[in-house]
């Protein structure tokens, strides 16, 4: 098997592999581990010299963050994200099934498009849609953002999805064609089951993606639509850095990140590469 | 001065200001306003740079989130021209506000005519502290500052505190002025800029190339004022010059271990005479504000005589912008700090600044123009560039920059 | 069949139509704004400044000083981190790509800095470079070592963040050569092996050729993406100390966002985009390239 190639060729040293391996992962997540570890600390733990490895850990942190009302672009987070990922699945899916199915020639050059929008630098969007926003009033709002995040929502989806279609056979199709069913029918039955994984990951990605932004947050909204990695990043500025929060807030806005890409760890460069790259 | 009433029971507007001694300490008062009038505060205190960034964006995104804002000198020019903060001659007219209290010097830079932008709350004077116990006269003229630095400098107390980059910004000038240097060659009419000049390379020479890396607290190129008045309050520094408004917290002596040790006197004199800056600070209702009678109703109880007077007995705040309250003898018997007389020093710095030298801060262009002599001070005082360089470069770059807002400056 | 066909064309039209508008719309629309924007001197203070100007700002950029500082920023940024991510990314596929125990939850760790929202790993990594805060106290405090301010240093402060980018990205690198090592062909390998050739030769002469495509695919990937570098400066020093941490996509949000020097700030990054779209379709061009079409 191909797998193997590489490694069978070297496999008489001594297996101290699994070891390197494991030391090499936890020196990689140390920082991560460090920011779990201070989200627990005591401001007087945490600014200890030199730093507690032990230490009584308390939840005084994230109560502070519910006071500190991180609730609320939690929240925002959690519906901009949501409702996003739902319109990018809306408009994508069809698309993608329709360039899948369709001609060549349309699809060069939306592939160059997609790629090419998905490879430009955030501000080349922030600055028009400050612009526009800032005329029809749509700065600091929810809906701001849902639009904003389309242009890299929309194209990861349609991309994505397209090489799930183009992997269903249009004979399957044919054949439900001949025995009556109609294309909606067709569809339904046939082939969304199949791509049922595809869209499951485009979701997850499109969810992930919008979660994780901080650069559209930080220029289109201010207080009402904040979302939370701005909210952290406001916990830097107030007088006096507030270090339990920033941590205990980071944790809460990195778990759901890392629970869910474990599922769509296969897609992950996939979604990242606008599909031009298999992870 | 209008009685408050309940009118806007139950309305709630958003405050955002950067970090001195009057905010915290009218952040603690704010609950009897709500009492009185039925008004909520939602109350944001940001460090300096970054309530700079935010409320840019804000005036410029016009969103309304913001229902009154302190009002930076340094922007007044450049913000009241582009027409973001409210004319509020009709607020003050309506409630009978008594603005003939307020200082003339702090008023003018809120003034353009009969229009009146912002209310003043913080006449801020530049003083220096300096620790009393390491030595015992402060350094009076430029090179007195540097030896006395050198002097006391070692590893757990240094020389100087650099404040940052908000000190880059508002203490350079002193030492630029100093030496003989200047902004412009005549603002707010003539604009060339003369920061290539000799006397400016010097001045960047001696203070950020100097004094900055020489004798500075290791790491404050980053630190916003809360950090620099923490490690004044740890003992970590022998002098600093800043803001009469940040000063004070280390005389805070819950948290101060210095709280006894140190006084203030005027900033060094150079060659070519004292330049101590001042600024006024207001607060102001952003055009956008969706609530301007609530917001106006704060702004006139938080700069009301009796509010600021409690706010400097209470708390650090000296830098008053009321006359009542300057001569006030409880005001003058409170201030009499650590043995120095700092209500004369401020005033003496405030009738010092008539002569007029501070007219460079308030031209529209001013903070993009300070922006890039940041930048300069900010290599040479980490040892990327030399003064010459870096000034030199940063002059090119304002004369284009000026050129680009359409002055003639060639 | 023909009327299947047919009618799937009609179908395909249709279900095309709405998603093109909309990505057209929100892709399409605001970069030709952006284009306009970048021949006149907007200035959001000065409501008067929406006038054509030609191409001032681009003659400008040319004498801009700074402009140039950022280019070299980012070129070094650029560097530096494509070049360790390949490297390190190499070394780790190779790893990963062992047939070790419980493989997949090892290649899952791995993946966490990829994933974390970027704000996230800026944080983490401005505590670790935050004198007061950072777990290095535990080696440092006892030995008596006093740390150097990492990000205020000049020279230090770019390689903090080339450091936390390397730690961010390396996954991704290391997921595409490790796809690239399963697709590998045994035959070569079993000869070279027949022939009597040292693991390192195989490495040299085998694998390293064949995985060239993937080398170069994520070398360009990582290279578009580095230019987008925000969360870490914005985090870890604001663009400093001075400007020595500041690539032209922070520089060009200074003069907008902070300035409001729209139109300038504009012009650069329409120069910034053409180099991004012409790499991009460096990347369409890639021979031996995986897609997921496959």
């Amino acid at each position: 098997m191909p797998t193997d190639a590489v490694a069978r060729s070297s496999r008489s040293r001594v297996d101290w592999w699994l070891p390197l391996t494991i030391g090499v992962l936890l020196l990689v997540l140390s920082p991560v581990v460090w920011l779990l570890m201070m989200s627990f600390k005591t401001e007087v733990d945490a600014l200890a010299m030199p730093p507690k490895l032990i230490f009584v850990p308390t939840l005084e942190n994230y109560s502070g963050l519910l006071e500190a009302r991180f609730l609320r672009p939690l929240l925002n987070s959690v519906v901009v994200a949501t409702v996003t990922t739902v319109l990018s699945l809306a408009l994508g899916v069809p698309a993608a099934y329709a360039l899948s199915r369709g001609r060549a020639w349309a699809t060069g050059g939306i592939a160059f498009w997609i790629l090419a929008t998905r490879m430009a630098p955030p501000i080349a969007f922030a600055i028009p849609f400050f612009l526009a926003y800032r005329t029809i009033g749509w700065l600091d709002t929810l809906s701001g953002l849902i639009v904003i995040y389309l242009t890299f929502n929309l194209s990861l989806v349609i991309w994505l999805m397209r090489a799930f279609f183009d992997g269903i056979p249009v004979s399957l199709e044919e054949a439900a064609w001949i025995d009556g069913a109609s294309l909606g029918q067709t569809i339904r039955a046939v082939v969304l089951p199949l791509t049922a994984p595809g869209i499951a990951a485009s979701a997850i990605l499109c969810f992930l993606a919008a979660w994780n932004d901080f650069f559209f947050a930080l220029v289109l909204t201010r207080s009402s639509a904040m979302t939370a990695p701005v909210a952290i990043v406001n916990f830097m500025h107030y007088a006096g850095w507030d270090w339990g929060r920033i941590t205990a807030g980071s944790i809460i806005v990195a778990l759901p990140v890392i629970a869910f890409a474990v599922p769509v760890r296969r897609y992950l460069v996939s979604g990242l590469t606008a599909g031009a790259l298999k992870g | 001065m209008a009685p408050f009433s309940k009118r806007f029971a139950g309305t709630t507007i958003r405050l955002s200001m950067f970090d001195t001694a009057f905010p915290r300490g009218l952040r603690g008062l704010v609950p009897e306003f709500t009492e009185l009038t039925g008004i909520n505060v939602d109350f944001e205190l940001l460090g300096f740079t970054v309530f700079l960034q935010r409320s840019d964006l804000e005036l410029s995104g016009g969103t309304g989130a913001v229902d009154a804002m302190t009002l930076v000198f340094a922007q007044s020019g450049r913000w009241i021209g582009a027409g973001w903060p409210e004319d509020l001659t009709p607020f003050i007219k309506g409630s009978n506000f008594d603005i003939d209290d307020l200082l003339p010097g702090p008023l003018a830079a809120m003034r353009r005519g009969e229009k009146i932008y912002g209310i003043p709350w913080l006449a801020d004077s530049q003083l220096m502290l300096y620790r009393k116990d390491l030595m015992s006269t402060p350094p009076d003229t430029f090179d007195e500052l540097l030896e006395t630095a050198k002097r006391i400098h070692s590893p757990s107390v240094a020389g100087y505190m650099p404040a940052g980059k908000a000190g880059l910004n508002w203490v350079f000038p002193t030492f630029l002025y100093g030496f003989g240097g200047k902004f412009f060659a005549n603002p707010p009419t003539d604009l060339r800029p003369e920061l290539g000049r000799p006397e400016a390379i010097q001045a960047a020479d001696y203070w950020a190339g100097r004094l900055l890396r020489n004798y500075g607290v290791p790491g404050s190129a980053n630190f916003e004022d809360t950090e620099g008045i923490a490690t004044m309050q740890q003992g970590r520094a022998a002098m600093w010059i800043h803001s009469l408004g940040q000063l004070t917290g280390a005389l805070d002596r819950q948290k101060s271990a210095v709280a006894d040790k140190v006084a203030f006197a005027a900033p060094p004199r150079g060659p070519a005479g004292r330049f101590p800056q001042v600024a006024s600070h207001g607060l102001m209702i952003p055009m956008a504000s969706k609530k301007k009678e609530a917001a106006w109703e704060f702004i006139r109880w938080a700069t009301s005589r009796e509010t600021m007077r409690r706010v400097a007995l209470d708390s650090q705040h000296a830098a008053v912008t009321r006359a009542s309250v300057l001569n006030d003898p409880e005001f003058k018997k409170k201030y009499r700090l650590a043995g120095s007389d700092v209500p004369a020093l401020h005033l003496a710095a405030l009738t010092a600044a008539g002569a007029g030298y501070m007219s460079y801060r308030t031209v529209p262009e001013f903070p993009a123009v300070t922006e890039r002599v940041v930048i300069a001070l900010s290599a040479t005082a980490s040892g990327q560039k030399s003064a010459a360089d870096a000034m030199t470069a940063a002059n090119g770059e304002i004369l284009r920059l000026l050129e680009r807002a359409g002055h003639k400056v060639r | 069949m023909t009327s299947h066909a047919a009618y799937r064309r009609r179908v395909v039209a249709i279900l095309l139509a709405p998603a093109l508008f909309v990505l057209i719309a929100v892709t399409a629309g605001p970069l030709l704004y952006l284009l306009v924007t970048s021949f006149t001197p907007l200035d959001l203070t000065r409501p008067d400044s929406f006038r054509f100007s030609g191409f001032d700002n681009y003659r400008e950029l040319l004498r801009d000083d700074r402009f140039w500082n950022s280019v070299g920023v980012q070129f070094r940024l650029s560097a530096a981190t494509v070049l360790a991510q390949l490297v390190l990314g190499l070394g780790l596929a190779l790893l990963l790509n062992r047939p070790l125990p419980f493989r997949e939850a090892l290649r899952t760790g791995f993946m966490v800095p990829m994933v974390l929202p970027p704000i996230i790993v800026a944080i983490i990594w401005k505590i670790w470079f935050t004198p007061l805060l950072t777990p290095l106290n535990v080696l440092t405090v006892p030995l008596g070592i006093v740390q150097p301010s990492w990000l205020t240093e000049p020279a230090l402060a770019l390689g903090t963040i080339v450091l936390a980018d390397v730690w961010e990205w390396t996954p991704f690198t290391t997921l595409i050569l490790l796809a690239a090592l399963q697709m590998m062909p045994d035959e070569p390998l079993e000869a070279a092996r027949v022939d009597g050739a040292s693991p390192w030769q195989q490495f040299l002469w085998i694998i390293l050729p064949l995985l060239r495509p993937a080398l170069m695919a994520a070398g360009l990937f990582r290279l578009i993406d580095s230019f987008k570098a925000f969360p870490l400066i914005f985090v870890m020093t604001g663009g400093g100390p001075g400007v020595a941490t500041e690539p032209t996509n922070y520089y060009a949000y200074t003069q907008a966002f902070n300035q409001t020097f729209i139109g300038y700030s504009s012009a650069m990054i329409v120069v910034m985009l053409m180099v991004t779209m012409a790499l991009s379709a460096l990347i369409l061009g890639l021979p031996g390239l995986q897609r997921d079409a496959d």
